[in-house]
Formats: structure tokens, C-alpha cells, sequence
């Protein structure tokens, strides 16, 4: 008993401080402070799976086989949502009076839930990103801590944050809002019907070596397990765990009297305990079939439909976060966790609204209106646990061409009024835009080479003419900007001070 | 040649006298080198040194000028305002050095100063400024305190009687708090202002850049220099200089390292000496930078160097 003791306190000190730093690394101000927590949103597992070509795949083995090893710990450990949940139903557990503490068995919601499945993963099967993005725990714990919590954290230090979107705060709250009173009333309810990792790990934790297990010899059906599950996955009468369901949180075991409930290994066949894996389905195998294919077809039916609303080449009206490539890039792989916006420390990186079509609503933009993409910074492409903004080497990521630059020279202070300026030239790391002479003037104009341009903004930022001189135009398809011509080292050596 | 060197020193004397440091202690400090402290006469209007490592030519400069003592009197608050415009580190030259940042505020600090603090309103965003040009780093070890100066809170609203164009201009709190402060700019050409010394390095103190860059910028430029509070010295740090490519630089291309300090009173006399100083680099005049021509019309110093007593040193 004392080793589950252990064990129930190991959870909730990893859990806590899993949420807690996930939730520091997403409103903190600092992306240098936050960087400790990086390690965290590599091991999230849908943008694993998205990015398993770009360095996913081991976080997704190490998941799946943790899983079949020991059921669904990462729900209990390492998904914020989850976490998040219980904290919430831990919240109201103190609120509530003894009598209404007490849960009971509900009977799965498997309809729905390997509905969703199945046509999340046709969906990402066929490049179709935009349910998960609505689905994915880590996704929306981002999209929650970074719209909600960043501002909030802005708002009580005083700060002004740059990054603040209505539109994605809204949102935000609702899909918070309704977790919340969801996660207060019924446990791990959305885990277990709405989640698609909590549907897939749930699968394998069916069969995983370490279960949660109930000895029918010694049960007396007392339903004090029962009644302390937040899954609300222990039939007590049978008595029999739904390990599809169960997080592993080992609740149960602690409260047991007679000490039935155990974690033990579960795959010695001559021990016959029951669990629901092994329960006999009610089926009917035609009716099961045309069901499957149902789903299925509506999963096809929904790629089909991106397929054809899906512009084929978008103009788009703002550029992407250096290493996206292509909206259509984006779009595939991003799951819009917002880790991206919380990072940079300009401030440029905001949620889209129509920018990428309806497809690419809240996935990360830039725009220039308070800051510019820093020549040195990729703190973007550090943190982006999908590899959306696939990370590269900062030689390579100085050239990444956001955007180019469009001079309207006609606007600009020096044209306009005769008198110095040259914030853009002062601003521009490659030197695409540099004040040069013009005859029958003392004064520097400035002069575009759009191919030096890598469209960081920080000509458009800085311009003080109303309106701009000078803008970035986004680029559809990001690629390399040409590297700047170096001036050949000359060592000047000087004997006086001139003067 | 003693006697008019002594005339000069005289006629400086009643500058400095007029510029308030009458009741100034002549002879002090237990914290100077050992060695001859300069008697009031003998401080030159500008040193110019060259040939040593950052806290040499200061520790050099500050012992000709005086000591620190004559500048930064115990108790007193001071604010150090370096270029730390660019998220750029030392080597690149685009901010001032943070070897000379930390010798400045130890001497502040064995002055007696009660606290130093640091600011720059960068350009790049201001924590790798603050961070990459090893500035931040310097200035804690050295005792110093870095104070923020990203957002328009931390400025205020300030009237520029003698301006001509920016006639308010929003200022960071630390410096209108602050009893007495060193301008430290590092010595680099810039695109809009043609180079950028210590009148241009006001440009930190002040919140609105676009304002003054489309209300005529050298104007502007020389219109901020005349806030009221004066920097008791202009330390231009010329140890690494950007000759092209400034303000920000693109590559160690655009750096020369001719190891050199200018250090004045004089805020005019000094961009004036390290603009003829860069122009044996590059070329560059003083109508180029009109700034320091409108400031001399400010009556703010004088751009005629050799009416000065100006120190040359190398070591």
C-alpha cells in the first residue's frame, strides 16, 4: 500500500511540475527564462507525430511504448490538458461536501470517441491538420496559456502586450470555459471521449503490460474505487477497470480496504483477471462494419471538401514565422500551440485570422506594426515542438525570406521634405536597403536590392513617414535570400587622431 | 607657448566656471592613482588617447581630467548611458564597449556615487540588446544596475525650452532622476544622421525616434542635446569603430580597431574631434553631420578645436 502511496504522490509532484513549467515556459516574459522547459514540449506527442520526419519519431516511440508498457501515464504526466483537468476536478473534490464526492461507473462514449479517431488520423493521413488543431490537448493548452494567460500576466505587471488578439482570447475561452466546467463536474471526460490521443493511447493501454487491475476473489464490490474515479471507468459490481479509459493515477488502489485493486503485470495468461479489454463486445458485425465505413466515408468526405475549398496558390496578405516554407506547409504541420507567439521576443509572431484561408485560423503570422524579426533570433524555431518552423542553422535561418521589400519612395521624409532620416538603413541587418548619394543632393536617399532582402520588418517598423515609404510584402513560398556582398577587409592604420 | 597654453586654460576655466563646477574640489580623492592629480589649469578641454585596451585609455583619460571625483561627488545618483542600440555582441562594434561601461561605474562608484544605473531605449529588441552586447553582464559585476527602457512608461514628458523643432520630447525617468550622468557612445557612421557620437546617443534617452526622424533629424538630434541636465562627460569609446554599414553593421568588415578614447566636457568639441578622427577612415565632414554644427549654434560647445586645450596621448 505504501509503495502506491509513493507512487500517487510521484504522479501529482511530476505532474505539477510538468503544468507549472509548461504553463511558465507559455506566459513567461523571458524566452531565455522559459528555455529550461523546452524539453517539455518535445515530448508532447501530436506535434511528434506531425513532425516524425523532422525529429518526432522518438518522442512518438518512447509515448507509444510507455504506453504499452505501463497504460496511459503520459495523460496522467505529461499532457497540460490533462493535468489541467485534474486539478480542476481536485478543486472541486475540496469543494464539494462528502456525498456528492462520490463518482460512479459511466459506460464509455466509444461511438464518439473512435469516431473522432478515425477521422483525425484519414484527416492527417491526407494533410488535413485543421480538427487536430482544434482537438490536440497540448494544442489547445497553448492556444489557452498563450491568449489567456499572456496577457493576463501582461495586464498585472503593467506591460503592454503586443501580441493580443480578440478574436483568439474569445476562443480561447471558451474551449477553456467549457473544459473547465466539464473537467469539475465529470472528471476526464473530454480525455475520454473528445481526445484523440487519449482515444489511441487508450487502445494500446487496453493491452498494456502494467494495468490497474481489480482481484474479483477478494472484492466485496464496495464501489470505494468506484466512487474515487475521475475517469469514471471502475464497474465495481462486475468488478472490472476500463484500462482503455483509466490514466493511471492510482487513486483507486489507495482507497481500496481490502486491497484488490492493484498495478501489476498483466500479461501472464494462466492469471484470469477480468478487464473490460478482454469483455466480450456486444457485436453485431455487419452493423459494426457499416459504421466504420460511415466514419470512414465522413473522414474522406471532410478531406475531399478541404481539397476543393483549398485555394491551390495562396497570395497571402501576411508572411509566416521564418522555417514554415508554405501556407500549405503550415498548414500541415502546424497545430497552432501558439508556442511560437509566446517565444518571440518581438512581439511579431500573431495569431492569423483570414490571412491562410479558414484552414489556417490562429495559426502564427507576422506582422510589423511593434517589432521585427531579430537577424540573430530563432527562438521561434527553437521551440516549435511540430517542426513547423523547421529549425536550421542560424546562418541558414539569417537568409530565410520572409517577405521582400517594396520602396514607395514618393512617401519617404527624405524626398518629402528634404531633411536626414535613414531609420530604414539603419534598421536593416543585410544592407538590401541602404542610403546612397544622388547628384545634385547632400542628402542620402535610401535604395533597395530586394534580392538581399530576407523581409524582417525592420525598415517597415521603423519608417516614420505617414503613410509608409517603406513595406514588406509577404512571400508565399519562403526560400533563401541571395547572401550580402562583403566589402573586402581593409586594415586602416592611423598615426594621428586628425585633428 | 606656456603663456598662451595658461590664457586658454584661463578662458576654459571661466567656461567651466559658468557651467557649475565653481565649488568643485581641486584636489582630491584618496581613490585616484597615486601620482600627480592635474591641478585645476592644467585639465585639459579633451583627451584624446590611443593605443591601449578599453580600461587603460580611460583609466588614462579620467587621471588628465582629473579623476572622477571632480565629476561625481559622493552620494550622488548617476546614470551611465552607453550605445547598447543593437542586439549585437562587443566584437562588431555596434554598441559601446562593456569593458570601458564597467570601468566607468567602479570609478563612479569609488567617487562615492549611491547608485549607477545603465539604460539604453535600444532598436533591436531590447533584452538581446541588453544581453549580447555584454553590457547587462558588465554592469552587475561592476555594480552597476540595468534599468528597463522598452516601454513609454518609464519616460516622461519633458519641455526643451532653447529646442527649434522637438521642443517636448518624452525622457527616460532614470536620467531626470539622476543627480549627474556620463555619455558613453561608441564612435560609428549611421545612414540617417551620417555619424553617430554623443549627440546622437541622446537618441536612447528619448522615446520618440520616429519623431525626430521626419521633424528634420539632425535638428532633432541637436534639439535633445539641449536638455536641460548635461552630461558631466562625454566618453566616446573609439576602441572598435564602425566605419560603414552603421548604425547597426553587417559584418566584421565594417569594423576598424584603432583602439582610440575622446573624453570631454565639451559635447560639441568632442563629436567634433572624433568626427575628424573617423574621417581619416572614412570620409566625413562636418556639414555631413550637421548635427554638431546646429548644436554649436545652441551655443551647446564649440566645434573649433584649436582654440582648445586638448591632451593628445598614445600610449
Amino acid at each position: 500500500m505504501q509503495a502506491y502511496g509513493f507512487l500517487r504522490w510521484a504522479r501529482r509532484i511530476i505532474a505539477l511540475a510538468v503544468f507549472l513549467g509548461l504553463t511558465y515556459f507559455f506566459i513567461s516574459f523571458s524566452a531565455k527564462a522559459a528555455e529550461v522547459w523546452n524539453a517539455l514540449l518535445g515530448l508532447q506527442f501530436v506535434p511528434a507525430i506531425l513532425g516524425i520526419a523532422t525529429g518526432g519519431l522518438v518522442t512518438v516511440l518512447i509515448v507509444l511504448l510507455l504506453t504499452l508498457l505501463s497504460g496511459r501515464i503520459y495523460c496522467s504526466l505529461l499532457c497540460p490538458l490533462g493535468i489541467y483537468q485534474d486539478i480542476v476536478y481536485r478543486i472541486g473534490w475540496f469543494l464539494r461536501n462528502k456525498k456528492k464526492r462520490r463518482t460512479h461507473y459511466t459506460k464509455p462514449h466509444n461511438t464518439i470517441r473512435y469516431s473522432i479517431l478515425i477521422i483525425v488520423v484519414i484527416c492527417v493521413a491526407f494533410s488535413f491538420v485543421f480538427l487536430l488543431v482544434w482537438l490536440d490537448p497540448y494544442g489547445l493548452f497553448g492556444k489557452i496559456a498563450t491568449n489567456i494567460g499572456r496577457p493576463l500576466a501582461y495586464f498585472v505587471s503593467g506591460s503592454k502586450y503586443d501580441a493580443w488578439n480578440l478574436a483568439a482570447f474569445l476562443v480561447s475561452g471558451v474551449i477553456l470555459v467549457a473544459l473547465t466546467v466539464t473537467a469539475f463536474f465529470k472528471g476526464r471526460l473530454y480525455c475520454n471521449t473528445i481526445c484523440p490521443v487519449g482515444a489511441l493511447l487508450g487502445l494500446i493501454s487496453r493491452y498494456s503490460m502494467f494495468r490497474v487491475m481489480i482481484d474479483p476473489e477478494s472484492c466485496t464490490h464496495c464501489q470505494l474505487c468506484s466512487m474515487n474515479c475521475k475517469a469514471f471507468c471502475i464497474d465495481a459490481g462486475k468488478p472490472v477497470i476500463d484500462n482503455s479509459r483509466c490514466v493511471v493515477c492510482f487513486n483507486c488502489i489507495s482507497k481500496c480496504a481490502k486491497g484488490s485493486v492493484t498495478y501489476r503485470f498483466a500479461w501472464k495468461p494462466e492469471k484470469k483477471a477480468l478487464s473490460a479489454a478482454e469483455e466480450k463486445q456486444p457485436s453485431a458485425g455487419n452493423n459494426r462494419r457499416a459504421f466504420l465505413l460511415a466514419v470512414m466515408g465522413t473522414g474522406a468526405g471532410i478531406v475531399l471538401l478541404n481539397r476543393f475549398t483549398e485555394k491551390k496558390k495562396l497570395d497571402i496578405p501576411k508572411a509566416m514565422p521564418p522555417g514554415a516554407g508554405t501556407p500549405e506547409r503550415l498548414k500541415d504541420t502546424c497545430i497552432a500551440c501558439h508556442a511560437c507567439i509566446a517565444a518571440c521576443p518581438a512581439h511579431i509572431i500573431k495569431p492569423a485570422m483570414g490571412a491562410f484561408g479558414w484552414q489556417g485560423f490562429l495559426l502564427p503570422s507576422v506582422s510589423y506594426e511593434n517589432g521585427f524579426c531579430g537577424y540573430d533570433c530563432q527562438k521561434c524555431q527553437e521551440v516549435c515542438p511540430s517542426g513547423a518552423l523547421q529549425m536550421m542553422p542560424l546562418e541558414e535561418k539569417k537568409r530565410v525570406k520572409m517577405g521582400v521589400v517594396k520602396l514607395m519612395l514618393e512617401n519617404c521624409i527624405v524626398e518629402k521634405f528634404g531633411t536626414d532620416c535613414g531609420a530604414c538603413d539603419e534598421h536593416c541587418p543585410v544592407k538590401a536597403v541602404k542610403m546612397s548619394s544622388r547628384e545634385g543632393s547632400d542628402k542620402l536617399f535610401p535604395k533597395t536590392t530586394p534580392s538581399l532582402c530576407i523581409g524582417c520588418g525592420g525598415c517597415e517598423f521603423i519608417c516614420p513617414a505617414r503613410p509608409k515609404a517603406i513595406v514588406v510584402l509577404p512571400l508565399s513560398e519562403q526560400r533563401q535570400a541571395d547572401a550580402p556582398v562583403i566589402d573586402a577587409t581593409i586594415n586602416i592604420e592611423v598615426d594621428g587622431f586628425g585633428f | 607657448m606656456e603663456r598662451r597654453h595658461f590664457l586658454k586654460t584661463a578662458v576654459l576655466g571661466a567656461v567651466a566656471g559658468t557651467l557649475g563646477l565653481k565649488g568643485m574640489k581641486l584636489f582630491a580623492s584618496e581613490k585616484s592613482a597615486p601620482g600627480a592629480i592635474p591641478a585645476k589649469e592644467d585639465i585639459p578641454d579633451l583627451v584624446a588617447i590611443m593605443g591601449g585596451e578599453p580600461e587603460q585609455l580611460y583609466a588614462r583619460a579620467i587621471k588628465e581630467m582629473g579623476g572622477m571625483s571632480r565629476y561625481i561627488k559622493p552620494g550622488m545618483k548617476v546614470v551611465v548611458k552607453p550605445n547598447i542600440g543593437w542586439d549585437k555582441s562587443p566584437e562588431y562594434g555596434a554598441c559601446t564597449n562593456p569593458l570601458l561601461v564597467a570601468a566607468i561605474i567602479k570609478d563612479c562608484l569609488a567617487a562615492g556615487a549611491s547608485q549607477v544605473k545603465v539604460f539604453d531605449h535600444t532598436c533591436d529588441q531590447w533584452r538581446g540588446c541588453y544581453e549580447n552586447s555584454g553590457i547587462q553582464e558588465a554592469v552587475k559585476q561592476a555594480g552597476g544596475e540595468m534599468v528597463n527602457a522598452h516601454e513609454e512608461r518609464y519616460f516622461r514628458e519633458t519641455e526643451l525650452p532653447q529646442a527649434l523643432r522637438m521642443k517636448t520630447a518624452k525622457i527616460h525617468e532614470a536620467l531626470l532622476e539622476c543627480d549627474a550622468w556620463i555619455n558613453v557612445p561608441v564612435l560609428k557612421n549611421h545612414g540617417g544622421a551620417r555619424m553617430t557620437i554623443c549627440m546622437k546617443n541622446y537618441m536612447g534617452i528619448v522615446w520618440d525616434r520616429r519623431y525626430m526622424h521626419s521633424n528634420d533629424l539632425q535638428q532633432c538630434i541637436a534639439d535633445a542635446a539641449t536638455f536641460e541636465k548635461r552630461p558631466v562627460l562625454n566618453i566616446v569609446d573609439g576602441y572598435r569603430i564602425m566605419t560603414q554599414n552603421g548604425p547597426k553593421g553587417r559584418s566584421l568588415e565594417d569594423v576598424q580597431t584603432p583602439k582610440a578614447l575622446f573624453m570631454s566636457q565639451d559635447i560639441v568639441a568632442v563629436d567634433t574631434a572624433a568626427t575628424q578622427f573617423f574621417n581619416q577612415f572614412s570620409a566625413m565632414t562636418l556639414e555631413d553631420a550637421s548635427h554638431i554644427l546646429l548644436a554649436e549654434k545652441h551655443q551647446l560647445g564649440t566645434t573649433k578645436l584649436d582654440a582648445l586645450n586638448i591632451k593628445r596621448i598614445r600610449l
